[in-house]
């Protein structure tokens, strides 16, 4: 359970540093390409999970450059003897992970900067503030809708994750996904299995009233201005 | 008089069905009523040979549909709710006993399937279905160690890998970070029962209890516990040693020859895929007819060329080459097999303990 | 070209750009490794062992494949045309209208995303028994509980991402239209409809993607005879997933991106000609 949330929590935030400059420039692109670059950021989803995730164990695996060329920088750095390996460990789950939910935290993210009025990021800026501080202070507020929706979104998949967990994790990868599958399908225990699905609900329960309440606030807010 | 039931009966599902979903119904095919023989099969992809089916259609006139699941437990908990449609289903051992006990399975009509004594007579019966009333076995197979013989032989030289120690117990540490494990149930406990001397199947608390201790204990030698892919690993020399099905250590032993494969000494677990006909089957008949079909020496041996697995089938084996009949993966020794089990089906609160056992040795 | 980049020109920031270049690399080279695969003359996917074209060829031959195939793309083009319209519907009725227990049924749309694939999929199996679903429809009415599925569990995303948008919708234009007469038609299909587009794209993208991919769900309420892409990998597990399932996604993949790339150019040079 904790590891679950760790995990899931770890690669939400990833997932939002990779995603967040990635849909700026499909958003501040000319608008005729926008679809087309759009479509470029989710293609490599349409193919299976599986084929996927066995293409990116393959380009992280022990014998390939990429872990070859990681092992020599680790065991310079550290002195170490032997190399953890990137896949068949907690990184490798991360990896995977970020790697499988990148577009549900793309696509949201997307469609708010899209319609971010840029008079206010000029304003910003002409009044002497630094783009980090107009990042942080104009757009980060202004699309927050769309970080949190966008964080549900990969945070919730990625905490019940099963596939990619089993291929790239390690001994201790046992995510709550693989346990709900486990108690159901094995022990054919459907109250334990149904019990932990409860957790996960309760969990959303919370989140989704955060946001519908944090929205309301905002929409209360916008009509008292207006 | 059973004729007007069954016509009164048919016609208010239909009425059922066409209220249910009356907006449909225009378009449904109906007229699949027709005299034409059918027959559903429900089995994994690519567990035929390629032109099996092609072929029994020719010889039966029989129109076939090959449906898939992705394992057992899926099988059991589609079945379980109702059978969607489905004649001939082919379960792995365990699974059958459920689906037995479960009351899922049609007997079968042994004087409808003459190809029955093609079988060697230890596939004629079995604990798991007494008499053999409910399955025809398909193929069978063993559950052991797949290994990189090179790598095996430079830490212990000329002494044969040959006991569970290795992968569960202490001698594990000589492949520290090299091993992965299998995370279906019952090889991790059944294997490891037997490494300590018990029955594959035991519910010994005291037993249980102490291959927990030993898999926890010994758990950081282990790099991964593989799902299905432990060969996969093997092949791409991310691990020395996996806990795997004999299949499959075959299929990647033939594109890289040091992978091997050993049953311990202490044996291992057998594995039996049988033909059953599943409740609610509309085309009983034809589902004898396929499993006769199979049977058959030759559609048998040339299925068993495609798949590679070991035959039960004393004649199609007469039909195959020395080196498959000879292949140490493919058929254990006899004391192998002596002192290997199948695994049972256990009760739901032993398989919800042995599940129990699993969930915190993953999580120690 | 040649002006200076403003303070605003994100897309040619260098910094930018490099991360960008980053993100789509680390997208784009598992997809290339696939890629370069399907021309492996090899029955497995780790090694190398020459160039061949046998599995594009076998892709062809393989009716069950191409059957399999065909059927999910039925599937995920219907469901991403019901999940999209449901989907949008509902975010504009949660944003429009304020009601009691709104919260409950925002929440309640939430459910489908976190409940285990597993428990959700055996529980729509159990409903199609339930309400006697008439079990030999010819196809495609076949699929319709796989899409009616998918439609299920696809939805509430776009909600989500419809919802998003919506937040900053300015207010004052919905009152300007009907000041000015608009009825509801009007005001949804000239003003909100438009400024969604984005998000309605983004949504259909992400259901499209989800249903495509969907395994557990799918298994559970298909019917015989509706065997889907997925399901076919999945069930090859046990053996080895086939090579010519990495040929036929490579198809997929250069297909739509090809189309795609010659619509967005045929667009634009139609645009350029109308202005000058």
């Amino acid at each position: 359970m904790g590891y679950s949330l760790w995990i899931a929590l770890l690669t939400t935030l990833i997932c939002l540093v990779i995603a967040y400059p990635v849909a700026l420039v499909v958003a501040f692109a000319a608008p005729k390409w926008r679809p087309l670059l759009l479509l470029l950021v989710i293609l490599p989803f349409w193919t299976n999970l599986l084929v996927r995730t066995y293409a990116l164990k393959s380009v992280l695996g022990s014998s390939s450059p990429l872990s070859q060329l990681a092992e020599g920088i680790y065991k310079s750095v550290t002195g170490s003897e032997t190399f953890p390996g990137l896949i068949l460990n907690d990184l490798g789950v991360i990896i995977g992970l970020v790697y499988v939910h990148l577009p549900f935290m793309v696509l949201p993210l997307y469609t708010a900067l899209e319609k971010l009025d840029r008079s206010y990021l000029e304003a910003s800026l002409d009044l002497g503030a630094s783009q980090w501080r107009t990042f942080f202070q104009v757009m980060v507020p202004l699309t927050l809708p769309a970080i949190i929706a966008g964080c549900i979104i990969t945070f919730i998949p990625a905490f019940g994750a099963l596939v990619t967990p089993a291929l790239l994790g390690g001994t201790d990868s046992l995510m709550i996904g693989s346990l709900i599958e486990d108690q159901i399908k094995r022990a054919n225990n459907w109250p334990l299995g149904s019990a932990l699905s409860m957790l996960l609900v309760y969990a959303t329960f919370l989140i989704l009233a955060l946001q519908s309440w944090l929205s309301e606030r905002r929409a209360r807010r916008t009509e008292l201005r207006a | 008089m059973p004729l007007t039931t069954t016509a009164r009966a048919s016609r208010r599902s239909f009425l059922k069905h066409s209220l249910t979903v009356a907006a449909v119904v225009p378009l449904a095919s109906r007229m699949a009523w027709a005299a034409e023989r059918k027959l559903n099969i429900y089995n994994f992809d690519t567990y035929i040979g390629p032109t099996t089916l092609e072929s029994f259609s020719k010889a039966t006139g029989i129109t076939t549909r090959y449906d898939l699941y992705a394992d057992n437990a899926e099988l059991f908990a589609r079945l379980r709710e109702g059978n969607p449609g489905y004649d001939v289903i082919c379960p792995t051992n365990d699974t059958v006993e459920r689906m037995i006990l479960a009351d899922l399975l049609v007997p079968l009509d042994h004087s409808k399937i003459p190809n029955l004594a093609n079988l060697e007579p230890r596939f004629m019966d079995a604990a798991y279905d007494k008499g053999r009333k409910y399955s025809a076995t398909y193929f069978w197979g063993t559950l052991g160690i797949g290994y990189r013989s090179d790598a095996v032989k430079a830490v212990l030289g000329e002494a044969p890998l040959d006991s569970w120690q290795y992968v569960y117990g202490a001698d594990s540490a000589k492949f520290a970070g090299k091993i992965a494990w299998a995370s279906d149930v019952s090889a991790l406990i059944g294997c490891g029962l037997k490494m300590l001397g018990h029955s594959l199947n035991s519910t010994d608390e005291a037993a249980l209890k102490q291959l927990e201790e030993t898999l926890i204990a010994n758990k950081k030698n282990v790099r991964t516990i593989a799902g299905d892919n432990g060969q996969e690993l093997l092949l791409a020399g991310e691990v020395d040693l996996a806990i795997d099905f004999n299949g499959d250590i075959k299929q990647v032993s033939t594109e890289e020859p040091k992978i091997t494969y050993v049953v311990p000494k202490e044996g291992g677990q057998l594995w039996e895929d049988s033909w059953c006909i599943a409740k609610g089957a509309a085309n009983i008949a034809e589902a004898h007819e396929f499993i006769n079909y199979i049977l058959t020496p030759e559609v048998h041996a040339d299925i068993a060329k495609e798949v590679g697995y070991a035959l039960p089938n004393a004649k199609a084996k007469a039909l195959m080459d020395a080196a498959y009949l000879a292949d140490p993966i493919i058929f254990p020794s006899d004391e192998v097999v002596k002192v290997s089990e199948y695994a049972k089906y256990l009760s739901e609160e032993m398989s919800q303990k042995y599940t129990d056992i699993i969930t915190r040795v993953r999580a120690a | 070209m040649s002006t200076p980049a403003g303070p605003l020109d994100y897309t040619r920031r260098w910094s930018l750009r490099l991360t960008v270049a980053a993100a789509l690399l680390f997208l784009y080279v598992p997809l290339l490794v696939m890629m370069a695969f399907s021309f492996n003359d090899s029955t497995r996917i780790i090694r190398w062992e020459g160039f061949s074209t046998r599995w594009y060829e076998s892709v062809w031959q393989n009716t069950a494949l191409i059957e399999a195939f065909t059927n999910s793309m039925v599937i995920a083009f219907s469901a991403t045309l019901l999940a999209t319209a449901i989907g949008t519907g509902l975010a504009i009725c949660l944003w429009r209208f304020r009601f009691p227990g709104k919260t409950l049924v925002e929440a309640v749309n939430g459910l489908p995303i976190v409940i285990p694939e597993i428990s959700l999929g055996v529980a729509m199996m159990i409903f199609f028994k339930q309400i006697n679903w008439p079990s030999d429809l010819a196809w495609p009415l076949n699929l319709l509980p796989i899409i009616i599925a998918h439609v299920a569990f696809a939805f509430p995303f776009v909600t989500l991402v419809v919802r998003a948008r919506l937040t900053g919708f300015d207010r004052s234009l919905e009152e300007a239209a009907f000041d000015l007469g608009a009825g509801m038609g009007l005001f949804l299909r000239d003003i909100l409809l438009p400024y969604l587009k984005p998000a309605l794209i983004a949504g259909a993208l992400l259901a499209f993607t989800l249903s495509l991919d969907d395994f557990v769900i799918t298994y559970f309420v298909s019917e015989v005879g509706s065997t889907t892409l997925p399901v076919k990998i999945y069930s090859q597990l046990r053996f080895k997933v086939q090579p010519d399932i990495n040929a036929a996604f490579t198809v997929l993949i250069v297909l739509t991106a090809s189309i795609a790339i010659a619509a967005a150019f045929i667009l634009n040079t139609m645009q350029k000609k109308n202005k000058s």
